[in-house]
């Protein structure tokens, strides 16, 4: 069928392909609900505090964070043309364009560290710890900013995963070990990638717009 | 082979960028409303573009569509269990008994 070899308790590459496939979906569900718990924490808050969770979000760096939308929007698509690349076999350009995506990301990190900079200098610290509680005392304040900084922390170490994944498997690219009829490996890794997007993109409105 | 064992062909790379091209439109546009005063309006239209965004990323760049039937039920379950946990949760909330009020505190003895 092919040179790729499969694992012994596979009968083919095609049923390897298959089952990593269904494996990989059944983990992004699984991290669907870890976000779900946060989600659903937000909305109790939200429907508890209208008035707090309103000056929590004004008080949001919108700018950065829409920045870090249009970025993990773009690093998305680069990531799926990769994918596009690697299964037509040109491993060139897929390599180049995960190393896009993963400049991307790193700049998407690199933004969300400016962001918590920014909120420490303006005394906002989770736990409703830091100056900026003593002047802004609404309650349900200090449950915005908790969630804030352990929803998108959870959200930036899955960034950094997705990294060191990306990484990972353009060099297993590089060298030759995955190619054109392997390309469900780099599938699976931007499977992951677009999770990351699409947590992003409810965090964005709910935390930095409305 | 199976249908369900068939590797995934590969898709025009036009679409996807056509895809990234949408998604930043829609993102550009969630943007520009929240500097528009709707009140609640604007948390649903924010969320109501996510949602598009959601979809196109599910669609075009996770090819949801083409997946195998068992990988789309474990989607699905997952989806179903979020919709679960979310509705039970919103019930608790809109169906909850207000607290009861806190006692009077008792009031200083006075010293002899």
């Amino acid at each position: 069928m092919n040179g790729a070899r499969h694992a012994a308790h596979f009968e083919s590459l095609a049923q390897q392909d298959h089952a990593t496939r269904l494996g990989m979906w059944v983990f992004l569900g699984s991290e669907l609900l870890l976000f779900a718990g946060l989600f659903a924490l937000y909305a109790a808050g939200r429907i508890a505090h209208p008035a707090a969770f309103h000056e929590g979000v004004a008080h949001a760096e919108k700018s950065i964070g829409s920045l870090n939308t249009a970025v993990l929007l773009t690093s998305s698509t680069t990531v799926a043309l990769a994918v596009e690349s690697l299964r037509r076999d040109r491993r060139a350009l897929s390599i180049a364009l995960l190393a896009v995506t993963i400049a991307l990301g790193a700049t998407f990190f690199g933004l969300k560290l400016t962001e918590y900079g920014a909120h420490f200098r303006a005394g906002i610290y989770p736990g409703g710890a830091g100056n900026f509680f003593t002047s802004h005392a609404a309650p349900g304040l200090p449950l915005f900013w908790t969630l804030y900084f352990v929803t998108t922390g959870l959200h930036a170490a899955h960034v950094c995963v997705g990294l060191g994944v990306l990484g990972l498997t353009a060099q297993a690219v590089a060298r030759g070990k995955i190619g054109g009829e392997r390309a469900y490996v780099l599938e699976n890794a931007a499977l992951y990638w677009h999770l990351v997007d699409l947590i992003w993109i409810f965090l964005w409105p709910l935390y930095y717009l409305a | 082979m199976s249908r369900n064992e068939q590797a995934l062909p590969p898709s025009s790379s036009g679409r996807v960028l056509a895809a990234g091209a949408g998604l930043l439109a829609l993102a550009a546009a969630s943007y520009a409303l929240s500097f528009v005063r709707l009140g609640a309006l604007g948390l649903g239209l924010a969320l109501a573009i996510a949602v598009l965004k959601a979809l196109v990323v599910l669609w075009v760049f996770m090819q949801f569509g083409r997946l195998p039937a068992s990988a789309k039920l474990a989607a699905l379950a997952a989806f179903f269990m979020l919709a679960l946990m979310l509705s039970l949760m919103a019930a608790d909330i809109e169906l909850r008994e207000p607290a009861p009020a806190e006692p009077p505190a008792a009031a200083p003895t006075p010293s002899p």
